[in-house]
């Protein structure tokens, strides 16, 4: 069974909410990391 | 540089050019040379975006920062994702949508041709100038170290650039900037590999980070919420966000390289993929200033890295002074290094270790102290010699300590990392004056073949202005501030006409370019009247726009309803 135009349209812009969320969480997680890092070396 | 650092260095400028030249050719129309006919993939654009933010400054800059400071400037990248993230959201849709070729195009939809006329024109005047410095700003370091004619560097790279930008145009940019991202990444791990291979041979990656850290040199986060930082955790998310915002979303040198796009999948995958790399790449270049540092724990370091101003200072009244602060730094030196070494592979939990982390950093921080005050003494008898050899750093490592062949590489590094910005800025350039200026309101009508040739002469003028500011700057210092100083006043009048046409839908045309008319003025005035710092500017001109745009909608708005 197809997908409606208005479907399709809310599933690729569901695809790129999660990939922008998993930028965000990479990013927090580089920014933790460096916390950890700045903790344990200086 | 020997002869087989010349051949590297040749054959590896020729191979990028040539192949952006391959790749770029049978370019017919603006819609090729401006816009790539719309056929870039994803990482491309990604490579094509990064390689024109990262000059050859970020690369001899940020590893002398690093050695000096410490790595605490890559917070201010932290805000980047962020504005990749809503660039990818609410910018690109509708730039794609609307089929532009400059970001000014999008302001004559959402607003009218006035404001379009007047941000483009702005970021002419300053890109215009700017992008002579891009070139000029490797140019006078090499020519430093390597007894190079800066004339000749800033030919040679204006020169480059301008063949394959003005043949190829954006595609022809694209390319090679791949090939540039590519021989750039490659130099900078190699010279990473080989500082750690140079070190004593008990001295591991691991250790050398160790060491960093114990010079007081891996302060990476600062959580800490102080305005007179620079950087800290803070400001690198909310300043860097803005910056990343008006740089990425606004400037025409970023907009004309990820409109070359495929599709809006491929535009928003490119911006993601830049998102997601950049803090690492930042990363590692400025570790590789830690790991300099700690490589000169266990060699013997300059008191200054520009080799022209210590001659200089050697050769002066004051020299006595200078060699006397060279021979306590010698002293400091032999310290830190038996330090260094029992710390070297030693359990960090060691009590007796806590006493040596102490008195090395302590050593560290009075040789920090020594450098400063040679500068200072240089500074007292020659008041306009520029002490700050912080670009010098790493330059003087490649040159005196890199193999044969590296040399040549690295050196391609830094011109492959210049020539990559000056050719997205000269096609930007030539896409603003001729789509926003030049065929939209002095010759409107004509056919395609006449505005493409006049893209391709739009290029070679702002190419011959480039390499004509590089060399006044050569000549007069005080250029080079002055075009710093025409970036900041102008950056936040475009910024803030930007945010609203973006988020204040409710402020229409006339209201935003009175409104960016006065921000201008005001911005113009605070420079020659008042000590706001300039770095101010770029919030100063997006809340007068926003603030004044509302109040003079308000009141057209009233006058309206009354009419």
């Amino acid at each position: 069974m197809h997908m409606s135009e208005k479907d399709q349209k809310k599933v690729d812009n569901d695809r790129w909410n999660y990939l922008y969320a998993a930028l965000v969480i990479l990013l927090i997680l580089k920014i933790l990391l460096f916390y950890y890092l700045t903790k344990t070396l200086q | 540089m020997s002869t087989i650092d010349w051949v590297v260095l040749i054959c590896t400028l020729a191979f990028i050019v040539i192949y952006g030249l391959y790749k770029s050719r049978g370019q017919k129309n603006t819609e090729s040379y401006f816009k790539g006919d719309r056929s870039l993939p994803w990482y491309t654009v990604g490579l094509s975006v990064m390689a024109t933010q990262a000059s050859a400054i970020t690369f001899l800059s940020a590893p002398g920062q690093a050695y000096d400071d410490g790595m605490r400037f890559v917070q201010y990248y932290f805000g980047l994702p962020l504005a990749m993230i809503l660039i990818c959201a609410v910018f690109i849709p509708l730039y794609h949508k609307l089929n532009i070729y400059t970001a000014y195009e999008f302001l004559e939809s959402r607003f009218d041709l006035k404001t379009r006329s007047l941000t483009a024109f702005l970021f002419l005047i300053q890109r215009g100038m700017a992008t002579g410095l891009t070139i000029y700003a490797p140019g006078i370091i090499l020519s430093s170290i390597l007894g190079w004619n800066i004339y000749y560097t800033n030919l040679a790279i204006g020169g480059l650039v301008l063949l394959y930008t003005f043949t190829g145009g954006t595609k022809a940019v694209s390319y090679t900037q791949m090939g540039q991202m590519a021989i750039i990444l490659i130099g900078m791990l190699l010279a990473g590999y080989t500082l750690v291979s140079l070190m004593p041979s008990n001295v591991g990656f691991v250790d050398a980070v160790k060491l960093g850290g114990e010079l007081g040199r891996m302060n990476i986060i600062d959580t800490k919420l102080d305005f007179n930082e620079k950087y800290n955790i803070w400001s690198g998310i909310l300043g860097g966000f803005f910056l990343a915002l008006s740089y990425f979303g606004t400037d025409q040198s970023q907009v004309g390289r990820y409109i070359s796009g495929k599709s809006i999948r491929e535009i928003r995958l490119g911006l993601l993929f830049n998102g997601a790399l950049k803090i690492p790449m930042q990363f590692f270049i400025l570790l590789v200033g830690v790991l300099l540092l700690v490589f000169y724990q266990f060699e013997r370091p300059p008191l200054i890295f520009n080799k022209v101003v210590e001659t200089k200072a050697l050769e002066s009244d004051y020299r006595q002074e200078y060699i006397e602060l060279q021979q306590q730094m010698e002293v400091y030196y032999l310290e830190k290094t038996e330090i260094a070494q029992r710390l070297v592979g030693r359990d960090s939990d060691d009590p007796s270790m806590s006493i040596d982390k102490t008195n090395l950093r302590q050593l560290q921080f009075q040789v920090d102290s020594l450098r400063g005050e040679a500068k200072a003494l240089i500074n007292a008898h020659d008041p306009v010699m520029d002490t700050n050899d912080v670009n010098y750093i790493f330059i003087d490592f490649i040159t005196r300590y890199l193999p044969m062949g590296l040399i040549g590489l690295l050196i391609a590094v830094i011109f492959s990392a210049s020539m990559s910005s000056t050719s997205s800025e000269l096609n930007a350039l030539a896409s603003t004056s001729v789509m926003d200026i030049y065929k939209r309101s002095i010759m409107p009508g004509s056919n395609e073949a006449h505005y493409f040739l006049a893209s391709k002469i739009g290029t070679l003028f702002w190419g011959i202005i480039a390499i004509i500011v590089a060399n006044l700057a050569t000549k007069m210092g005080s250029l080079i501030e002055a075009v710093n100083i025409l970036g900041s006043i102008f950056y936040g009048t475009i910024l803030g006409v930007f945010l609203v046409a973006f988020f204040v839908k409710f402020i229409k045309g006339n209201a935003v370019f009175i409104a960016a008319l006065i921000a201008q003025l005001t911005t113009i005035y605070c420079y020659f009247y008042t000590d706001l710092g300039f770095l101010w500017f770029n919030l100063l001109g997006p809340a007068i726009i926003i603030t004044t745009g509302t109040l003079i909608q308000l009141y057209l708005n009233s006058r309206g309803a009354k009419g």
